[in-house]
């Protein structure tokens, strides 16, 4: 089995329902593993499922080294997992959902949370369903995102647009 | 002979609905001359509609895209994007006599017209995204058929169909456009259905007229946020330039040569950028073409870094600045 050197961890954050998993499974090599369970009492329409634990793949760049992709849990009731499956990170993808009325207050609850984990984790902004919010303000964003004191791209994307969720990880890695 | 105001009401509750006939009462005694019907579809001088109820909000919906009055009721914040005036369900009797009193005297002053006078006519679509439009946050632009809502602020583009924003496009540099100022709340608002991304429309816009653009001519240039340019991947070249001026000013020649990108596509991006508000120009002279050179990553994924950039193609960090660039290779 050839030596793997390095371990390069890629995390999906976000609240329920952004599209972490979504974005995962488009960028993937293999299908991923994903703990999902049917939503009992689902807040957001049309969304059948949620993560319960986090989702895992892996894009495979040479015989020697594997990406590896985790979603974290966006369940607040999970966020004991996020600093375990976060540990050792090269960075962060955060995605948010454009349609929420929470969207700032979750936009600075996953920088919080991922700041805790590692201060200086490189990370990018995704942020989904921009069709469907029409009074979405990027412009409020990004106030909110340099007010946590961050530099970062934002950029609206359709996570089950594999082109632009790749999009998403190239403006993560020209951060690192 | 007075005009008798048509007031129609959709989806109230009963309370609602007691208070809104006792204060046209009201209105009526001071000599307003309103009647009130159940909505129908059809026009009216105002409609009264609890948006927190289906069939309000459809009707709302309806009549705000025809432009007309609505006066609704909710218990929701931020729901004020569609009417002209938003009510708690419990405001106060004297709050609801003087909405009405406000919204028929606009209407009896025909102020249904979409937005102010046009502010500015004559103009491109690339420069007037940076006109000055009073204190007003949005510029309803329009061309010919062609209209479209450019939220400033927020960085976004509206229109009510696809065909205005290709419209829009295509007649990026025509000086046909004028446009007018309006409120972030105005009840026309609802007629704008499609909300796109403004700086993904402009670079795009620009990319597609790159050859007629004039070449700006200062010495440096910068980018105060990352444009929003998620929808962009067929343009790979963008998001390197992008980076690049947002770490640091740079001349059109030293973005050429660290990325690869030519003059014409990098003085087009310029250009959005500039017409976007994002866009810093200095005109001091370039430093040392070495000074915004990359530097070797040793951060401790500096390995993986170097394939993960090549493996989604941006491994042009690697190119020598005197020798020029080396293209990705395949993956």
């Amino acid at each position: 089995m050839p030596f793997q050197d390095e371990l390069i961890k890629i995390l999906f954050a976000g609240p329920v329902g952004a599209g972490k998993t979504t974005a995962i499974r488009a960028l993937s090599d293999v299908e991923p593993i994903s703990t999902e369970v049917s939503m009992s009492e689902s807040a957001i329409e049309n969304k059948l499922t949620t993560t319960v634990a986090f989702d895992y793949s892996t894009i495979r760049l040479d015989a020697d080294t594997t990406v590896h992709l985790y979603g974290l849990p966006g369940q607040n009731r999970l966020d004991f997992m996020r600093p375990i499956v976060a540990d050792g990170a090269m960075g962060a993808v955060i995605l948010l959902d454009a349609s929420s009325p929470s969207l700032q207050e979750d936009c600075t609850y996953w920088i919080s949370s991922l700041q805790s984990i590692n201060e200086d984790m490189p990370l990018a902004f995704g942020v989904s369903k921009t069709d469907i919010g029409s009074g979405f303000s990027l412009g409020e964003l990004r106030e909110t995102v340099r007010k946590a004191g961050i530099e970062a791209p934002i950029m609206t994307i359709d996570p089950r647009d594999a082109k632009q969720s790749e999009q998403l990880i190239r403006a993560l890695l020209v951060t690192c | 002979v007075l005009d008798t105001k048509r007031i129609a009401e959709a989806g109230l509750q009963a309370h609602t609905a007691s208070a809104l006939k006792v204060a046209l009462q009201q209105l009526v005694e001071g000599g307003t001359q309103a009647s009130l019907v159940a909505w129908n579809g059809t026009q009216c001088d105002l409609l009264v509609a609890d948006i927190d109820d289906g069939y309000g909000a459809r009707a709302a919906a309806v009549c705000a895209r025809r432009r007309g009055k609505v006066l609704a009721f909710s218990r929701a914040s931020g729901s004020i994007g569609l009417a002209a005036m938003t009510l708690s369900p419990d405001a106060a009797a004297d709050m609801l006599i003087r909405a009405l009193h406000a919204l028929l005297d606009r209407s009896a002053q025909s102020d249904r017209a979409p937005v102010a006078a046009a502010a500015y006519t004559g103009i491109s679509l690339l420069e007037l995204c940076r006109a000055d439009s009073g204190d007003k946050p949005n510029l309803i632009a329009r061309s010919g058929s062609y209209t479209v809502l450019i939220r400033r602020n927020a960085s976004r583009i509206l229109a009510a169909t696809h065909r205005d924003l290709l419209g829009a496009k295509s007649r990026l540099l025509d000086a046909t456009w004028s446009i007018a100022g309006t409120g972030e709340f105005s009840p026309e608002l609802a007629a704008f259905d499609m909300s796109f991304s403004l700086d993904t429309f402009l670079i795009g816009a620009c990319i597609g007229v790159e050859n007629k653009l004039p070449q700006l001519t200062a010495a440096r240039y910068r980018l105060s946020t990352w444009p929003d340019i998620g929808r962009l991947s067929d343009y790979p070249g963008i998001l390197p330039l992008c980076a690049k001026m947002v770490r640091g000013a740079c001349s059109a020649k030293e973005l050429s040569l660290q990325t690869g990108a030519s003059i014409v596509r990098i003085n087009a991006l310029l250009w959005a950028a500039r017409a976007a508000g994002i866009l810093q120009a200095e005109q001091l002279s370039p430093v040392a073409l070495t000074e915004s050179v990359a530097v070797p990553n040793r951060s401790l994924f500096a390995k993986a870094l170097v394939k993960l950039k090549q493996r989604f193609g941006l491994n042009y960090e690697r190119i020598d600045p005197l020798r020029g660039p080396i293209h990705a290779l395949p993956r």
